[in-house]
């Protein structure tokens, strides 16, 4: 099962929980109420067990592991067995302290959900977008100067302005990442002289012409790159939080 | 956000009408209004399912789509406030404040834990790359009036379903937020990251509290169970896919919708057709199957799996009565899946 779980995370161990208390609520629980136990166990036989791994994943071609993982009940399942434990109790009192150990028993067997830095969970939110406020910032401005701009931004900026606004076209967004359609060839080469600290700015002023996105969006700290827009006939609108917005001069 | 943000409240109210039209009334003529609600929310995705995907594969205008939601979202909430003043239906909450004060202490930690979790989506945030895609796409619906046929990361009209939004096509859950910004006039973004997200979990433990009734008879076990839900929800962490962490972490997103509260809502299902085996609750376990086709492409498969599990153990079970109505339970699933892989 460790094999199993490896590329799952760690971290906790309710799948182990699940079965162990899926075996003695099958002695608990009494009647027509066991048929709730036992399709989870039959459920985590297929699933959670290494032998069958590589059918989930290739032959049946269901994607990543741990979705599979969510047919099998480890909630319910961990959170049954203290109640029916407790139901075989009559004493109110004992009944709680039962639940109360229990509950102290999975804390320490887990992993705070929102501590963990891969959940990536952060606290307070700037706006009620739950969007990076630098692009919120970018995108009013920019909507601001036109109901629907077209732009081509830092991919910092521009997987999250399409979220915020769809008025707001991008010459790319999380395509370049090889996700959704994939980026076209401009778009590759764009982001690459964006990203690349001495990236040709001449490329990027080119695809603006051509593919008709009058703004462009780049974190303002680089001189050189700053030069070479205005030697390629772009004015800088506009400093929004760390984003410089140029578009073409007027003639 | 103005007045007409004042409109989501009737979509968070219409589901414990239509529901009236699912549940059964005990002999004082009561039910439960969560049961209600349940079901009601479970008619109304699923008939969202249902339009979206006639809607999207004809290439009809998100505008038409809207229309015709919102028509027989109305309709459906009218008959069944007139099936509950007909029958004279009262919505009954059967709850007793439990008697010792443990027990007091263990409900006043359950709901405090519930609430805690639930106010996180109010003031935390999560940046996930993934809603690149599913919010762009309810954006582009609203901007373009095309569902689908734009690129959502450049927003340029494609025309055809390309790439990822070929499965899209076929589970258009974020077409249901591009319905309630524009019902509302609040953005996509904030719906779905700050106010329906609240409601989707609040409505997962919903769904948790109905398995809890399901296998447990007395007041005092479900309380334990939801507070022992509550508990391993927030520490089932180390992992970013755990459905505990989906559903604290991203609800709002299709697949953590399955996770969350389709493959719960099937299990719920099962426990009570096991309980009382009448075709009400088939159909019920219909719209599950439904609404988990409208979340994601994953929950058609998923749905397709968990309730054809459930068909294994009828059948090991030799109960052949049962096999039609599951047929017909998981029979959107498999057609979905059939034409998404046609396609």
């Amino acid at each position: 099962m460790a094999n199993i779980l490896e590329d799952n995370g760690v971290g906790h161990h309710f799948y182990q929980i699940a079965i162990i208390a899926s075996i003695c609520m099958l002695v608990i629980l009494k009647g027509r109420r066991k048929s709730f136990v036992i399709p989870t166990l039959l459920m985590g036989l297929v699933i959670v067990n290494p032998w069958f791994k590589d059918l989930w994943l290739n032959k049946l071609q269901l994607g990543y592991y741990y979705r599979v993982l969510w047919l099998v009940p480890v909630i319910p399942v961990c959170a049954a067995l203290p109640a029916a434990i407790s139901e075989r109790i009559g004493n109110p009192r004992i009944k709680g302290i039962i639940a109360l150990i229990c509950a102290g028993i999975y804390i320490l067997s887990g992993s705070f959900v929102y501590k963990h830095e891969l959940c990536r969970f952060s606290l307070p939110s700037t706006n009620a977008s739950k969007l990076p406020q630098d692009t919120v910032d970018v995108a009013d401005y920019l909507l601001s100067l036109e109901d629907n701009p077209r732009v081509i931004a830092d991919r910092r900026i521009s997987i999250y302005i399409r979220q915020y606004a769809g008025e707001i076209n991008s010459l790319f967004g999380r395509d370049v990442d090889g996700y959704i359609c994939g980026p076209s060839e401009t778009a590759r080469r764009v982001n690459n002289q964006i990203n690349d600290p001495e990236g040709d700015m001449a490329i990027v002023v080119d695809a603006m012409r051509e593919e008709n996105y009058p703004y462009l969006v780049i974190e303002n700290t680089n001189e050189k790159k700053a030069k070479c827009l205005y030697d390629n006939g772009l004015v800088l609108l506009n400093t929004v939080d760390q984003w410089g917005i140029y578009s073409f001069a007027k003639q | 956000m103005g007045i007409k943000s004042l409109l989501f409240f009737p979509i968070l109210v219409f589901p414990a009408f239509i529901g009236t039209l699912f549940v059964k009334q005990t002999k004082e003529n009561q039910i439960s209004i969560a049961e209600s609600y349940f079901c009601g929310q479970f008619c109304l995705w699923s008939l969202f399912q249902i339009l979206a995907i006639i809607s999207v594969q004809i290439k009809w205008s998100f505008t038409l789509l809207y229309y015709l939601f919102l028509l027989f979202s109305i309709t459906l909430s009218v008959c069944g406030i007139i099936h509950k003043n007909r029958h004279k239906t009262l919505f009954r909450i059967k709850f007793a404040f439990p008697k010792t004060i443990i027990m007091k202490l263990i409900l006043i930690i359950t709901v405090g834990l519930i609430m805690y979790q639930i106010s996180m989506y109010i003031i935390g945030v999560h940046l996930d790359e993934d809603d690149a895609r599913w919010l762009a796409e309810a954006n582009d619906a609203k901007v373009s009036d095309t569902m689908f046929l734009s690129n959502p990361s450049t927003g340029e009209y494609i025309g055809g379903f390309i790439g990822d939004m070929k499965r899209d096509s076929f589970s258009p859950w974020p077409m249901y937020f591009a319905f309630l910004s524009r019902l509302t006039g609040i953005r996509v973004a904030v719906i779905a990251h700050t106010i329906y997200a609240p409601f989707l979990l609040l409505f997962s433990y919903l769904v948790y509290l109905r398995i809890g009734k399901g296998i447990f008879e007395r007041q005092e076990e479900r309380i334990i169970f939801l507070l022992m839900v509550s508990v391993i929800m927030l520490f089932f962490g180390g992992q970013k896919r755990s459905e505990a962490v989906v559903a604290l972490i991203r609800i709002w997103q299709g697949k953590a919708a399955v996770a969350a509260i389709g493959i719960p809502a099937v299990l719920s299902q099962i426990l009570v057709i096991q309980k009382e085996d009448v075709p009400r609750n088939w159909l019920i376990l219909a719209m599950i199957t439904l609404a988990n086709c409208l979340f994601s492409g994953m929950g058609i498969v998923l749905s397709i799996i968990s309730v054809g599990g459930y068909g294994l153990y009828v059948v090991i079970n030799k109960r052949w009565r049962r096999i039609p109505y599951l047929l017909i339970a998981v029979l959107p699933a498999v057609i979905l899946e059939l034409a998404y892989q046609l396609n």
